[in-house]
């Protein structure tokens, strides 16, 4: 026999030949020519002809030949459902077979066939099946019923096929268990609400005595099964994870992985101070290490995972930094792998060996690895504060070597070493720019030029340096060419004197011979806070950055959750969330983690974190230039057209000034921290700096882009009214309630002060005098500020406004709803009371924005169980446009990110009693469908937060 | 779940293919393959994705073994899946090529029809699988020598294929029906990977052992193997060999372990306890359990760190009986296992306190001459292992300061080489054979132009490959192996050793 038998190619008369064979009599020669059939079928040729021939096959005692035949159906029968009724009544024959392989065998083939019309032949067979003595139909019986309801959901449940599928969970075998389990979670993720799998107590406890005794595989779909359980409080956790824990030391990693996601999710129910949290973590370690004996793609795929492990919960690693190192076989994509988890795992306690392995990796052969290697040795320096020091000597070392992008790397870290320690290591600037030639990469000369404009006191020849590289200023890329330009002018504002043609030059290069936007922007900015004011020109440029944190490229705290739900799936190696891959409805539903339970921790006190804010609050003045009168000046350049500014009452002068340049610096700050910062790609800090509206302090305003264009705009944005939304005046007490008088009124908040906006109306027949107001006791100790300012006696029919000046000093009590305030309104006739209810709005305050590190530290720190979920339903703002609404009511964009299509905003604000409250806003812009947006909400005090989601609904419907 | 599964070979022929949930063409096929074959180097080939369809695959040899899905499945679990699945293709046909796929399509289907339906997992144990398959295998009758290289190290190529003895590697296990008069065979090998790490100052930084012991039987069904290791083999550190109690030998009737039907015993791994999971899968046992099972004592708290926690792992499924007996030692094993196939065992692995000493020693010297710009490095290499045995295919990687132009060597015997590759920039130096206790010497004399201070950071790390015939680093040795044949013709019993080097890297 040879081995090309079954694989010749097909000639004119084949088909024939075979289908002769096929009426054969010899039941050999038949099975032969079945084989033929389905290796032709295999490599892609076209047998659907002998579809009738082979058909006639199917009556047979011999298995082989019948597992043949049922192969070449499941291919064909979908082409041919005319024929295939044909197959059907061997179908409901063979279900009937004393064999239970041949009973089995076609109860599977059934489920394959997807044709409508054969389906409901099945129901028949297929229930005798779901009831057959023999376990192995049974589990092939509970798998069909999934492949039934994918052709014809409504038919399986009119049937009652899901009752008896549930049934099937406390079968007597473990594999028809795993089976029903895997059907009914199929099918219940088509019907996200039904209660098909319901996970109660007494199904948790089948599951985990069937976990013992089903198979590996079966293992595996139980452990999924359990992830999505939610258990009732800590104690059960802890008595489902013991029962798991078993399974780590399982030699299948699938297995292992699988318990390891249940455990990872139940562990955040368990208080930490338990004895248990500790073993468990204990337990955790070793598995996770054997991982990595595996193949490299194996390995892989566990470091993916691990990396979220130890972002989670880094002290289940904290030992086991070893086997991270790299070994000098792995492959390129392991190593890369390893190195990034070994930052993470780094602390002061290993640092040092960390370090010495990473300079025997910066001297290997492989430029990628080694660059990646490099870029190590800074984070090191960023994230182990005492081992700084050490990893500035390292990297010069290796900058020793004058390999070229050994150099160029170290270069770029060691920018960022000193944005994190500043006037620490600027004795390296020295041997940094000895290297200034070798520099080719955009990116280490985009920081080398930083470093010499952000330090040009200390280097004697930096306007030479930087006049070197000026000479060939278009050739450069755009983030070297910004770089330049603002080194130039620091250079400038520090040395006016000798450098004064310089920044001409490179002014003139910027603003006339470029057609770049940002550079040309950039450049006039520049030229224009220069000519009018060096002194705010130098607070703009020379001002103090803030520090950079060592918390790069972490994964956001949610999305993080999200992704320990689906450790050991796809989902963890890609590091996105299974929606960003999956299409339809499977598995699309986000998996959060469970709440803690063990509640001591949620009760701590409200204001802790406005301490913890006071930093960034008193940071902010010094960014801002106190110069008044900035604006007519910068008005009245001679590239403007003649605007002849009015004069306008100073205050909004003062206003409209200060936003500018808070639009202005912030790009400047913006696009410098992209030029330099791009190697810590979403660093936080950076990040913060970059994308993010100005940090203004009294944003009365709608917040100007910054830039060129809005110098022209201004006039028109000095008369916007208050950014902040206030809603239409309602009746707040009706005339006939008060002998005549009618007050209605709104609240607003303007330039930092809530107002209390009245309408005061008399429609009695005689003349109203005296007024006065006073408020109960209200949850915010909101009082008048002044007494009510009424001067002339109000006639009959005659309304007056009045503006009522609150604040927010007064005493407290806590109201229900929790901004009812009750007011008393005396005039001459008689006191009246009323209540009403003022938008919580009204209560953010303008130094509401958080530094941004804070927030992530914030956000992790509040308990899970006071974050709270809405929808903003049919919202048609882009993330922009939502930004400048929110902070217009001083909701404060602290970081804005796209994931997977998505904006994320990352929002704080605060209300006047300190009470932070943190945002998370997702929206999808471009897509008509979705236009809820979501809202996440994270606060200490949770009472705040549906006040909070209604304001944030007023703000942005109108 | 498994959306198709197909198997393509290293040119693009479709060898099987079969969709599991009617959801996919086939064309994905060929996209699949164009995708793997421009996969750039630093991406990891382990998932890949078109268009929402994910592509898992293994590459065994020639061929590709994909799975698709349009789930978010759990990658291992498909991996580890078509690992099994070329295990069990091994198991049933011999061997997993082109050939003998072409052969047996209609038993592969077959297998995959049990393994899978509906694209979920249902079994893949040979044992199960056997009731169900009716094709019988057709193996391809020339024998090829270069087939028989595949003993299925972890993944590393073995140069050892001369070691084999008979055509074992290649033949299956379930041929036993229609190949009556072929000899009864059982191989057990003990295959470890050694990395180590010697840093600058030749202080030993890391040493670890991965180790296996794997066993193929060519034996008529329910015969009893009963295996027992070396008692000195030792796992964890040294110190606890005192620590361990005494106890007589006891044996456990097998019968007394099918029988009972246990619930979950788990005690902590890293409490000196192993697990009993069920009946005939993980057993494995340290005293206490013993004593718990025998009722020697029942309220005996579990000494502390008794076990290293991540040593043993045993392969379940095969194994019906592990007896583990302590006799004046830490640990020692008895397997009895029922019919068993080609499997794994037992893994294992060791970590920093290694019982043997480490098999290389390298004395470098580094001399520098910036006139000439010249660099001498002379490196005296000792082999410590034992005189009777020795290393194969010893290999020195030397990386060397880029810009060198050239390279002279002195070598201490006609039968090494050592050449300039200009593509790593390092200096190979191949040691076809060499004898434990003895020493070689070399000297390389590097022109590199240009040569400065940094420059020597450049040289080294020193990488050595090597595989150590006949010995283990960890010591574990297979005492005996005793096989409870009814049937007269004793079978040939094979017991093979072998070191590989996975990671050896010593600083400079």
């Amino acid at each position: 026999m040879t081995d090309s038998k079954y694989f010749t190619t097909t000639k004119k008369g084949e088909i024939f030949e075979l289908k002769a064979e096929l009426n054969s009599d010899k039941k050999e020669k038949k099975k032969e020519a079945v084989k033929k059939v389905i290796a032709s079928m295999t490599v892609g040729k076209d047998v659907s002809a002998l579809f009738p021939d082979v058909v006639n096959c199917m009556q047979t005692d011999n298995l082989e030949l019948k597992k043949l035949v049922y192969l070449y159906l499941m291919n064909y029968a979908k082409s041919q459902p005319d024929m295939a009724i044909m197959a059907v009544n061997t179908f409901v024959k063979d279900c009937e077979d004393p064999n239970p392989l041949i009973r089995a065998l076609a109860v599977r083939t059934m489920g394959c066939i997807r044709v409508d019309k054969i389906t409901e032949y099945l129901c028949e067979p297929l229930r005798k099946c779901l009831k057959d003595e023999d376990p192995y139909v049974r589990k092939t019986a509970a798998v069909c019923v999934a492949k039934l309801h994918d052709i014809n959901a409504q038919l399986v449940e009119d049937q009652g096929f899901l009752d008896t599928l549930k049934d099937l969970i406390s079968d007597s075998n473990p594999m028809v268990v795993a089976n029903a389990v895997a059907a009914l979670s199929e099918i219940a993720e088509s019907h996200p609400n039904s209660n098909l799998l319901d996970l109660n107590p007494q199904t948790i406890n089948k599951l985990l005595t069937a976990l013992n005794e089903c198979t590996e595989w079966g293992q595996i779909f139980i452990l999924d099964c359990l992830a999505n359980y939610s258990p009732k409080d800590d104690r059960e956790a802890q008595s489902i994870c013991e029962r798991v824990t078993p399974r780590l030391s399982h030699a299948n990693s699938a297995v292992v992985l699988s318990a390891v996601k249940v455990l990872m999710k139940f562990m955040e129910m368990l208080s930490k101070d338990l004895d248990y949290y500790g073993t468990l973590l204990k337990k955790l370690a070793p598995p996770l290490v054997t991982l990595l004996s595996a193949e490299p793609e194996l390995q892989y795929v566990a470091l993916r995972n691990i990396n979220l492990i130890v972002q989670k919960r880094p002290e289940i690693l904290k030992h086991e930094m070893k086997v991270f190192f790299v070994k000098y076989n792995d492959p390129i994509y392991v190593k890369l792998e390893k190195l990034d988890i070994m930052i993470r795992l780094a602390s002061q306690a290993n640092i040092a060996q960390v370090l010495a392995e990473l300079k025997e990796y910066a001297t290997e052969v492989d430029v990628d690895f080694v660059r990646k290697a490099v870029r190590a040795i800074g984070r090191c320096a960023i994230k182990v504060e005492q081992s700084a020091e050490r990893c500035v000597s390292t990297l010069l070392d290796l900058i020793q070597t004058k390999v070229n992008y050994v150099v160029q790397e170290a270069i770029v870290v060691i920018k960022d070493i000193f944005r994190k320690y500043p006037n620490k290591y600027e004795s390296v600037i020295a041997t940094l720019c000895e290297n200034l030639d070798s520099l080719d990469e955009p990116e280490a000369r985009a920081a080398m030029i930083w470093i010499v404009g952000e330090y040009a006191e200390r280097i004697d020849n930096a306007d030479e340096l930087l006049e070197s590289f000026l000479e060939g200023f278009h050739d450069e890329s755009t983030q070297v060419q910004l770089q330049l330009l603002t080194a130039i002018v620091k250079l400038f504002l520090k040395k006016p004197t000798e450098t004064q043609e310089l920044v001409q030059q490179v002014l003139s290069l910027a603003t006339q011979d470029s057609d770049n936007p940002d550079l040309r922007d950039r450049g006039y900015i520049y030229w224009r806070l220069l000519s009018t004011d060096p002194v705010a020109a130098k607070e703009v440029v020379l001002a103090e950055k803030p520090l950079i944190s060592e918390e790069t490229d972490l994964i956001e705290p949610t999305l993080l959750d999200e992704l320990i739900c689906h450790i050991g799936t796809l989902a963890s190696v890609y590091h996105k969330p299974p929606s960003a891959f999956v299409e339809g409805s499977r598995g699309v539903q986000h998996k959060r983690l469970p709440p803690r339970s063990g509640s001591n921790e949620s009760t701590e006190s409200p204001d802790v974190t406005p301490s913890a804010a006071a930093q960034p609050t008193e940071q902010q003045p010094a960014v801002i230039p106190s110069q008044g009168d900035l604006l007519g000046d910068l008005l009245n350049l001679d590239l403007g057209p003649p605007v002849n500014v009015p004069p306008i009452p100073s205050s909004t002068v003062q206003m409209g000034a200060m936003d500018l340049l808070g639009g202005g610096l912030d790009s400047l700050m913006g696009d410098e921290t992209e030029g330099l910062g791009g190697d810590l790609s979403g660093s936080p800090a950076i990040g913060a700096g970059y994308g993010t509206p100005a940090v203004m302090p009294t944003s009365l305003t709608a917040p100007l882009g910054g830039g060129l264009s809005d110098l022209f705009d201004l006039a028109g944005g000095m008369n916007m009214p208050s950014g902040s939304y206030v809603e239409p005046k309602t009746v707040w007490l009706p005339a006939a309630k008060a002998k005549g008088l009618e007050i209605s009124g709104t609240f607003s908040r303007r330039m930092g002060h809530i107002y209390m906006d009245l309408s005061l109306m008399n429609k009695a027949m005689q003349v109203m005098t005296d007024f006065a107001i006073q408020f109960n006791r209200n949850s915010f100790g909101m009082a008048p500020a002044a007494p009510l300012q009424v001067n002339a006696p109000l006639a009959p029919n005659q309304t007056i406004e009045v503006s009522l000046p609150l604040n927010t000093v007064g005493p407290v009590m806590k109201m229900d709803p929790l901004t009812n305030l009750q007011v008393a309104v005396k005039n001459n006739i008689d006191v009246f009371y009323f209540s009403c209810l003022y938008p919580i709005n009204m209560l953010f305050v303008e130094d509401g924005k958080m530094d941004r590190q804070i927030f992530l530290a914030t956000w992790k720190d509040i308990p899970n169980e006071n974050e709270v979920q809405f929808q903003i339903k049919d919202c048609h703002l882009n993330a922009d446009a939502v930004t400048n609404k929110l902070q217009s009511n001083n909701i404060f964009t602290v970081a804005k990110r796209n994931v997977e299509g998505q904006d994320m905003l990352y929002q704080s604000l605060k209300l006047t009693n300190g009470i932070w409250v943190l945002a998370e806003l997702r929206i999808q812009p471009g897509n008509p469908n979705y236009t809820d947006l979501e809202l996440s909400l994270k606060c200490r005090v949770s009472e705040v937060s549906q006040h909070v989601f209604q304001a944030y609904e007023v703000i942005l419907k109108n | 779940m498994i959306s198709q599964l197909f198997i393509v070979s290293a040119r693009g022929d479709h060898l099987i293919y079969k969709d599991l949930r009617g959801e996919e063409s086939k064309d994905v096929v060929d996209i699949f393959y164009q995708k793997v074959r421009s996969l750039p180097r630093d991406q990891a080939p382990v998932v890949m994705h078109h268009q929402g369809l994910q592509f898992i695959h293994i590459r065994q040899d020639t061929l590709y073994l994909v799975a698709t899905t349009r789930c978010n499945v759990s990658p291992f679990t498909v991996v580890q899946f078509l690992v099994r699945l070329v295990s069990l293709i091994k198991d049933h046909c011999g061997t997993l090529n082109e050939k003998t796929l072409q052969l047996n399509f209609a038993l592969v289907y077959e297998l995959l029809d049990e393994m899978l339906d509906y694209g979920y997992i249902q079994t893949t144990s040979s044992d199960i699988l056997k009731n169900f398959i009716q094709t019988v295998p057709e193996t391809s009758k020339q024998f090829n020598l270069f087939e028989l290289s595949n003993i299925g190290l972890f993944g590393a190529d073995t140069q050892q294929s001369k070691v084999a003895p008979s055509i074992a590697a290649s033949r299956p296990v379930f041929a036993m029906r229609t190949e009556e008069g072929l000899k009864t065979e059982i191989f057990v090998d003990v295959i470890e990977r050694l990395t180590v790490v010697i840093g600058a100052n030749g202080s030993l930084m890391r040493a670890d052992v991965q180790g296996e012991v794997r066993m193929k039987c060519f034996l008529p069904s329910s015969t009893e193997i009963r295996m027992g290791l070396n008692e000195e083999f030792s796992i964890g550190k040294a110190d606890i060999r005192g620590t361990v109690h005494t106890y007589a030998l006891t044996t456990i009737p097998p019968s007394f372990v099918s029988s009972a039907k246990f619930e979950t015993v788990s005690w902590p791994v890293e409490e000196g306890l192993l697990q009993i999971e069920g009946v005939g899968r993980t057993v494995l046992m340290n005293t206490e359990i013993l004593e718990a099972l025998l009722g020697l004592k029942t309220d005996k708290s579990p000494g502390p760190d008794e076990l290293h926690p991540r040593l043993l792992k045993l392969v379940q499924s095969h194994i019906n009986t592990i007896i583990c007996i302590c006799v004046d030692s830490p640990f020692s094993l008895s397997l009895s296992l029922s019919v068993s196939p080609q499997l794994t065992v037992m893994q294992y692995s060791l970590s920093d306190d290694l019982p043997v000493s480490l098999p290389f020693r390298l004395f470098p010297t580094v001399d520098k001459d910036t006139d000439s710009n010249r660099l001498m490095v002379y490196l005296k290499l000792r082999c410590d292992l034992s005189p009777k045995s020795q290393a194969l295919n010893v290999t020195v990687h030397l990386p060397v300061p880029k810009g060198t132009t050239s390279l002279s060597q002195e070598l201490s015997s006609p039968d090494q080489r050592a050449e300039l590759d200009s593509v790593t920039r390092s200096v190979h130096w191949t040691i076809p054979r060499f004898h434990g206790g003895s020493q070689l010497s070399a000297l390389f004399k590097l022109e590199v132009p240009g040569l400065s201070a940094s420059s020597l950071l450049e040289l080294g790390p020193v990488c050595m490959q090597f595989e150590l015939p006949m010995s283990t680093c960890s010591g574990l040795q297979v005492r005996f192996l005793r096989v409870s044949s009814t049937h007269p013709p004793l079978p040939h019993r094979w017991v093979r050793y072998v070191t590989h080097s996975d990671s050896y890297v010593i600083r400079l």
